[in-house]
């Protein structure tokens, strides 16, 4: 943990998303909920809505979008808590050491340039960078958001394919040459129907990547 | 000892003679107060993760890397890179992950074609 953080727990230590308990941004006994999927086999389980959105090789995540998940993924988005990014990249990593297959670099799913200067952070990036250093696989912040998208949760299926359809493009010509013939791991926060993290992979695809997979930290259904 | 650095993604060599600066007064000092840095010399900084441009007199390419994968010499991961750190006013505070940073003469990234995720090998140099 970098020193300005410690600094920053002395003066405003942490509560926990889940019990509000003082200490850790995500106490321990609440963090065990990022694990409930730890141990089961890779691969999408049966009944899910849309087993695995087609271009992507692989589609990991921690847990299901609900409860301490949900609200610790909240405290990190809305109420900027960014110590969270830790713990829930790090249950990132855990589900991928286990699960993922290959992955030669984490790319984070950007937010638009514009939310990100409101909010100060882009919470993809912190994640994919925790995943990263847990991993040992580098992050790059290759894609941007070209076109500032209508927030996805409250669009239905096919509108949120359509919000988000050529909305990514590659940052720039290193960037392009960093993906080209690699195995991408997309990494982001949460997955509802796979609309971003395809618009994503196409851009990807597009730039010469070789595979693309993809990591969240939770799934909504 | 010398040392050579290659980037076995891209097939290229990033410095043939790189300078080994593991010592504590190597790491102190650094490039700081040399004239230059000649096409295929580098330094080679163990364990950083940061680095300063002060007492600096020509800009520099820096490649940040992982810890080898295995043993200590071990082929080891790009995770950040700086294209022209200019003297003086470059700084890099920290690069979360990295264990390790090259510094070359600056163009080296851009002729060599290294990018994020590319895997170096530093190694002895062979005479």
């Amino acid at each position: 943990m970098p020193a300005s953080l410690s600094i920053l727990d002395m003066a405003l230590p942490a509560f926990c998303a889940g019990c509000d308990a003082e200490g850790a941004a995500l106490c321990q006994a609440c963090g065990r909920t990022l694990d409930v999927r730890l141990s089961l086999p890779p691969g999408v389980p049966l009944g899910l809505k849309a087993a695995m959105p087609l271009p992507l090789a692989q589609l990991e995540w921690c847990a299901p979008f609900s409860g301490v998940v949900r609200a610790s993924l909240h405290r990190l988005k809305y109420a900027g808590e960014r110590r969270l990014a830790v713990p829930l990249g790090e249950a990132m990593a855990a589900r991928w050491r286990l699960a993922g297959a290959g992955g030669e670099l984490l790319v984070p799913v950007p937010v638009h340039a514009a939310r990100a200067r409101v909010r100060g952070f882009d919470q993809a990036v912190l994640l994919a960078r925790n995943a990263s250093r847990a991993l040992l696989i580098p992050s790059l912040v290759a894609l941007e958001r070209s076109r500032n998208t209508a927030p996805q949760f409250d669009l239905g299926r096919n509108e949120r394919r359509a919000n988000v359809r050529g909305a990514f493009a590659l940052r720039g010509p290193t960037d392009a040459s960093a993906v080209r013939g690699r195995w991408i791991v997309l990494v982001d926060d949460v997955v509802t129907t796979g609309s971003t993290l395809v618009a994503c992979a196409d851009a990807l695809y597009e730039a010469g990547a070789l595979a693309v997979s993809a990591l969240t930290v939770a799934r909504d259904r | 000892m010398a040392l050579v650095v290659r980037n076995t993604s891209r097939g290229a060599l990033l410095a043939e003679r790189l300078e080994d600066g593991s010592s504590f007064w190597a790491k102190f000092m650094g490039l700081m107060g040399r004239r230059s840095l000649h096409e295929g010399d580098g330094l080679w900084l163990p364990g950083e993760n940061g680095i300063h441009m002060l007492f600096m007199r020509f800009p520099i390419d820096a490649v940040f890397v992982s810890p080898p994968r295995d043993g200590r010499e071990g082929p080891r991961r790009v995770i950040a890179v700086r294209h022209s750190l200019r003297p003086w006013l470059g700084v890099v505070w920290r690069v979360g992950g990295a264990k390790g940073v090259l510094e070359l003469p600056a163009g080296t990234l851009d002729a060599s074609g290294t990018v994020v995720g590319d895997e170096i090998v530093i190694e002895p140099r062979r005479t």
